[in-house]
């Protein structure tokens, strides 16, 4: 097989498994299709890290703003304007971009943690604001959003929904996996080794990050559109500290260097919280912070390259030793 | 006038409970270019311990005692078995370390304690300090000598002694101490340790202001990462001038606006200060 | 004047208390490799930091053909035509020996950007990549990943990136250091070669021997500022240069 073909049917194989999930998840014991939805809301909004966080190593604490952004965005104009959700959902990733844009415009410039504590200030800034203000419902919220429609079909079912969003994965995936094949992901690789060798290269890493940084902002946002068309309700909830960190514990568990992290991430760490809450004694989620801050941590030091590293590593020493028995076979075969 | 008096001290007071959980990012910071997302998870643990040792009768010197041990023990733990052995990370992940340890302290703080407040009385009882117009508890003058002690303690520990001269050689270049015979990893072992033990201290001063449960150390790092922005990140003295200014911000908000837009202001003021003078407020960009 | 390449006027550069260079001034004019030596500290790397746009000088201009390039932004300074390697190799190890020399940007590569945006890696642009690698030694291994490459070809390596900038001016901060004398010996061809396809090489190494063998011209840097410059048979004969440098060095030659 050649690697382009390699390549497509990777994709292949990920579009079946996720379209499958509704069969599945009905099935089996805790999960359910309002789990399914979640995951792959989720999953959209950490895309956007592998570029940033995986590749040019960028921590964002800011993915829960802009998914916010997205949700009320959404929200704010699909209810008290009455636009279109497609085109309400697409002014919010504008939004989201523009701001991202701005801002990087400025963090870049200096080296270090900037990233971090800025997107960090973003997010409680942002859902302190949205908690004040009279057109974003104040702490109630915005109740009452309308679902999307898409070809005459209203997806106010979590089926529906499920499949809208799990196409729209799927799609955001191949996009992803297009541009970090490009020059584009072969330069935030190379400055997340060496930003000094990869300026010395004539790259302008501060635009470089920049670009990184919009693209998780308008991911983040559409999942957050996404969330508030589903949910049908938001609140300034969703941008606090822990959605932020728990997206980024999402993408580090499934390993932040890949495309197929974000999703294997957001099914592991939700079916681990949701055990959590099924199977723990005095409920509460009390033990999910125990839990995603053990999972964070484990992953950072066992596996750097997270659950798609580990089983990429087993993929090939299982593929060696069969090599090898087969050469050691042949060779006893010949003398 | 008087209305201004009053933000002014209730201000400065609350800016100095800032100001020590500042001094402690800024001193892990300066020795292991470390940002410690935990250290206010520390310093809710000292306050919690504090707090739980006075509502079960111990002497104050032994809640004292249980609250530091229990705190630098923590913080200690926190180095050799997360920080250590990710030596070769680089500072991305090191980061992640960091916030990854600060949600297993609150959660393991919830599961042990629940997220019920628990009290502790005032060192000086429930006497207040007058002043022109106003008047505040003797707690924040407790706040206030803790943080100018701490950070000429520290001082004198950075500047010297020879321990000192070795936690900032390794701050300056850890290749070059390296090859000094000074070794990185037992200077982030120590400067974790006086984090903590400084965590310890804050929080124990503060239980009797805020009566703590196991989810106030987010908010608390989140103040104390602003004060040590505004004064830099490696500075003692910037945090302790950036912990006031977030305390007067605060106050200035409440006073003149309304309690809503505090966390609003208080985070743009640090998103500013980021993105227009990342050095800090205080020293000349660009150097 | 006009013509030269490279014009560095009255540079200094100083770390808090610490003078690294002390008012340097050199004119070049492009062609030949340059050799610049001096002890420990004497400012060798700094300069090549300076020049690259790593650190900027505290007073001073550096001209690259006339154009003023001494507050640029390493990128843009690297676009002129500037390239350099490192005392401590910086390699990107997560990448493929082939993508190593991809990264670098070229002006003639605008057109086509916007193909290489959507994955389609253009047939030309990997051929010229393969024929850096050949060039630099490297062929027959650009689907390695650079981190597992042997330490000397790590060294070739980023000498091959580099010069996939399309530099006119190649700073080599201590290429030679940590090679075996075979590496050595081989490397040192290699960067002798350069000038033949327009690149003017400027060579920062601690192996004098080495230096005086294949540079035109030898600059010795000393506490920061220039000792001698002139021809490599001058420059081991000029009395200063033996008194402050190669006098301890010399006892060991031969
Ligand atoms: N980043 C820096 N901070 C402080 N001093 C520095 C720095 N870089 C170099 N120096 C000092 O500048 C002087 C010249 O160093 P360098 O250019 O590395 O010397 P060389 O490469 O010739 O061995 C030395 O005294 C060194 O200690
Ligand atoms: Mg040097």
């Amino acid at each position: 097989m050649t690697p382009g073909m390699k390549r497509c049917a990777a994709h292949g194989v990920f579009a079946a498994v996720v379209l499958s999930a509704p069969a599945l998840f009905t099935r089996m014991p805790f999960y359910t299709l309002s789990t399914a939805v979640l995951m792959v809301m989720l999953a959209i909004g950490a895309l956007g890290l592998v570029p940033l966080t995986g590749l040019a190593r960028q921590v964002s604490l800011g993915q829960a703003a802009f998914y916010g952004i997205g949700g009320y965005t959404s929200a704010v104009l699909s209810t008290r304007y009455g636009i279109d959700g497609w085109t309400a959902m697409a002014c919010g990733a504008v939004l989201a971009g523009a701001l991202a844009w701005l801002l990087g415009l400025a963090i870049f410039r200096a080296q270090g943690h900037y990233l971090t504590l800025a997107t960090l200030a973003l997010g409680i800034a942002l859902s302190a604001l949205a908690g004040q203000l009279p057109v974003t419902g104040r702490n109630a919220g915005v109740a009452g959003i309308p679902p999307l429609e898409a070809f005459g079909i209203r997806l106010d079912g979590d089926l529906s929904v499920f499949y809208a969003f799990a196409g729209m994965l799927v799609l955001c995936v191949l996009a992803v996996d297009c541009l970090l094949r490009s020059g584009f992901g072969r330069a935030l690789t190379a400055a997340g080794d060496s930003p000094l060798a990869t300026a010395g290269s004539g790259v302008d890493i501060a635009r470089l990050r920049r670009a990184a940084f919009v693209l998780a902002a308008v991911l983040a946002s559409i999942a957050g559109s996404g969330y508030a068309y589903w949910y049908r309700y938001i609140d300034p909830g969703i941008m606090g500290l822990l959605s932020s960190v728990e997206l980024l514990i999402i993408v580090t568990v499934g390993g932040t260097r890949s495309v197929w992290g974000p999703a294997l991430g957001a099914f592991t760490v939700i079916s681990l919280s949701q055990l959590s809450k099924q199977y723990l004694p005095g409920t509460g989620g009390t033990y999910e912070l125990t839990i995603y801050g053990a999972a964070l941590i484990l992953t950072l030091l066992l596996l750097p390259d997270g659950l798609v590293g580990a089983f990429a590593a087993a993929g090939r020493t299982v593929r060696h030793t069969v090599e090898r028995r087969r050469t050691a076979a042949t060779a006893r075969a010949l003398s | 006038m008087s209305p201004l008096v009053d933000f002014t001290v209730a201000g400065l007071a609350a800016g100095t409970t800032y100001a020590l959980v500042g001094v402690g990012i800024a001193l892990v910071h300066q020795v292991t270019g470390i940002i410690n997302f935990a250290q206010g998870e520390f310093v809710m643990l000292g306050a919690l311990l504090y707090a739980l040792g006075c509502e079960g009768g111990l002497p104050v010197s032994l809640a004292i005692s249980l609250a530091v041990t229990g705190t630098v023990a923590a913080g200690v733990a926190m180095q050799v078995l997360i920080i250590a052995p990710a030596r070769a990370a680089g500072p991305d992940r090191l980061i992640m370390l960091t916030i990854g340890a600060s949600i297993l302290v609150q959660g393991l703080c919830l599961t042990a304690f629940g997220a019920d407040q628990h009290f502790a009385p005032p060192f000086s009882g429930e006497s207040r300090v007058q002043f022109l117009t106003t008047s505040f508890s003797t707690q924040y003058v407790w706040c206030a000598v803790l943080t100018a002690g701490a950070v000429a303690g520290l001082w004198l520990l950075l500047n010297r002694t020879s321990w000192g001269r070795m936690l900032r050689a390794t701050a300056m270049d850890r290749d070059t101490a390296r090859l000094m015979g000074v070794s990185p990893q037992a200077m982030s072992l120590l400067a974790f340790l006086l984090a903590a033990a400084l965590a310890a201290a804050a929080g124990i001063v503060l239980a009797p202001l805020q009566p703590p449960d196991a989810t106030i150390g987010v908010a608390l790092g989140l103040k104390g990462f602003t004060a040590a922005v505004i004064g830099g990140l490696g500075s003692l003295f910037g945090a302790v001038v950036g912990g006031l200014v977030v305390g007067l911000v605060e106050a200035g908000v409440t006073g003149y606006l309304s309690s809503g837009y505090r966390d609003v202001i208080v985070f743009a003021v640090l998103l500013l200060t980021l993105m227009l003078r990342p050095h800090g407020l205080l020293r000349r960009s660009g150097s | 004047m006009t013509g030269a390449l490279l014009e560095i006027d009255d540079l200094t550069v100083r770390f808090g208390g610490v003078t690294a260079l002390a008012g340097v001034s050199l004119r070049h004019t492009a062609g030949g490799v340059v050799g610049l030596i001096g002890a420990n500290g004497a400012g060798k790397s700094t300069l090549i930091n300076v020049l690259s746009g790593v650190l900027h000088g505290t007073a001073g201009t550096i001209r690259l053909d006339g154009q003023d390039i001494s507050r640029l932004p390493t990128y843009r300074i690297a676009r002129a035509g500037v390239a350099r390697t490192y005392q401590n190799l910086e390699i990107f190890g997560s990448l493929s020996v082939l993508d190593n020399v991809l990264v670098p940007y070229r002006r003639t590569d605008d057109t086509r950007r916007l193909r290489d945006r959507f994955g389609i890696r253009s047939a030309d642009r990997r051929a010229r990549g393969e024929a850096i690698l050949a060039e630099v030694g490297l062929g027959g291994q650009s689907h390695r990943y650079a981190a597992e490459l042997p330490y000397g070809l790590q060294r070739r390596l980023e000498i091959g990136r580099a010069l996939a900038t399309a530099p006119r001016l190649l700073l080599l901060d201590e290429p030679l250091a940590g090679l075996t004398l075979g590496e050595s010996a081989d490397l040192l061809d290699l960067l002798a070669r350069l000038p033949g396809r327009g690149v003017t090489v400027l060579l920062v190494e601690h192996d004098v021997p080495s230096v005086l063998r294949i540079s035109d011209r030898v600059i010795v840097l000393h506490h920061g500022t220039v000792l001698a410059d002139g021809a490599p048979e001058h420059i081991v004969t000029d009395p200063a240069v033996r008194a402050a440098y190669l006098g301890s060095d010399g006892s060991h030659d031969d």
